[in-house]
């Protein structure tokens, strides 16, 4: 798998093109849909570059956080800790904390954001996933069969060199394209705030839950039984639960 | 307000922008990339204090733009030449080894075997993680191995260009 273009005489990542078009893909569709909502574009703008801003934090800090083990002992340098990878719950975790400063800074309403930003953010993730299967920094574990990814000695990824190894990233993205599309047609349809934002937190939560199953770098980061991004999912997932509930409490003291 | 903030913010942003175009020096990237962060908050906070006022926006505008602009550059920098500078400071290590091995034992039929296993050691690009460093660079460092070598009056001569680039 190649891991870098070269653009202009310089070798660029294409973990970072991919990352980088995500997060324009994202913008492009939410300013695209939030008018239907009764949201202007440039709230989606400005909330984004917040979102952004924190969600590159956090994807960050959680890396740094799960490499910890490593750095102390001294099997990772610091410097190519800061220099490396991100994780993706950290990043939606301090998106949503970015978006949430936006919002109580200037008086909004968090829910006028939220379904714009569910449906917006698998198709960017996707994106982003396919830059991963080039890049190497995640992977699955062995498997000789069709669609099989290998990483040879001269590519920048941290996977088992020269092993056929399953396309997990891939698959996620292929996943998170259909969970798009699903987002895309509740927007549309459903009436009142929070449906999308709630298929989306049940519908990632499961998918990566299963697919931790299938990647071959959990050493990354576990706790007891489960990897970090599992407990990090059951926990998406029960936020899920709680606005549900919310929802419905909400929708009946209105009528 | 309003203004004061969005000019604050396209100044930032301006900086921002000139320190990614230096992103090849040391950890210059990472500056670059926090003004052009700072900046684009700053335009943003300014322009919708502006919007909300029915002032003009079009400093924050441009605050925004740049900034956007900066924050791709400054993070284009941070990904190759971060990766780069990674490398360069394991390698830079390597070579202060090989140099203090050399200084000490001298350049003899001896040395000569540990400092050729030196040179091609590939330990020298592990434990990098993250990005694993740039093999490029790696690959290149380890060509310049002198590959000539003359043994006269019982030492081996060799010739150093290659390591010393």
């Amino acid at each position: 798998m190649p891991s870098v273009i070269e653009i202009l005489g310089r070798e660029i990542p294409i973990y970072g093109i991919c990352y980088l078009s995500g997060i324009i893909l994202s913008f492009l569709v939410a300013m695209l849909i939030c008018t239907k909502k009764g949201l202007p574009r440039y709230e989606v703008l400005y909330s984004g570059i917040f979102a952004v801003v924190g969600g590159l934090v956090g994807a960050k800090l959680l890396y740094v956080l799960i490499s910890l083990k490593d750095i102390i002992s001294g099997e990772l340098s610091l410097l190519s800790v800061i220099y490396g990878g991100f994780v993706f719950y950290g990043g939606f975790i301090g998106g949503a904390l970015g978006l949430l400063i936006y919002v109580k800074a200037f008086k909004l309403k968090l829910t006028d954001f939220t379904d714009v930003y569910a449906v917006a953010i698998p198709l960017g993730h996707a994106l982003g996933r396919i830059g991963c299967l080039f890049g190497g920094c995640c992977y699955g574990m062995p498997y000789d069969g069709p669609f099989a990814v290998t990483y040879t000695e001269n590519t920048l990824s941290n996977a088992p060199k020269n092993i056929p190894l399953l396309p997990i990233q891939g698959i996620e993205a292929a996943l998170l394209i259909v969970l798009f599309i699903i987002l895309l047609i509740i927007y549309f349809s459903a009436k009142g705030k929070n449906t999308a934002l709630i298929t989306y937190f049940f519908g990632y939560s499961i998918i990566r839950f299963t697919l931790e199953y299938f990647r071959y770098d959990a050493a990354r980061g576990k706790l007891w039984i489960f990897s970090t991004s599992q407990w990090i999912s059951i926990g998406l997932f029960l936020v899920g639960i709680l606005i549900t509930i919310f929802k419905i409490k909400t929708e009946k003291n209105k009528e | 307000m309003g203004k004061g903030l969005a000019i604050t913010g396209l100044i930032l942003t301006i900086f921002g922008l000139l320190f990614s175009f230096l992103s090849i020096l040391p950890f210059v990237s990472i500056v670059a990339l926090v003004l052009a962060v700072a900046g684009l908050i700053l335009a943003v906070v300014g322009g919708k204090k502006l919007r909300a006022n029915n002032l003009k926006k079009g400093v924050a505008t441009a605050g925004l733009v740049i900034g956007i602009i900066a924050v791709i550059f400054s993070g284009i920098g941070f990904v190759t030449c971060g990766a780069c500078q990674i490398c360069i400071v394991a390698n830079g290590n390597e070579i202060d080894e090989i140099v203090d091995y050399i200084m000490d034992e001298g350049i003899n039929e001896d040395s000569i075997e540990d400092i050729m296993e030196m040179l091609v050691d590939p330990e020298s690009m592990e434990g990098l993680g993250g990005m694993g460093g740039n093999a490029a660079v790696g690959d290149s460092f380890i060509s310049q191995a002198p590959a000539d070598s003359n043994v006269v009056d019982g030492e081996v001569e060799m010739d150093m260009s290659g390591l010393l680039g």
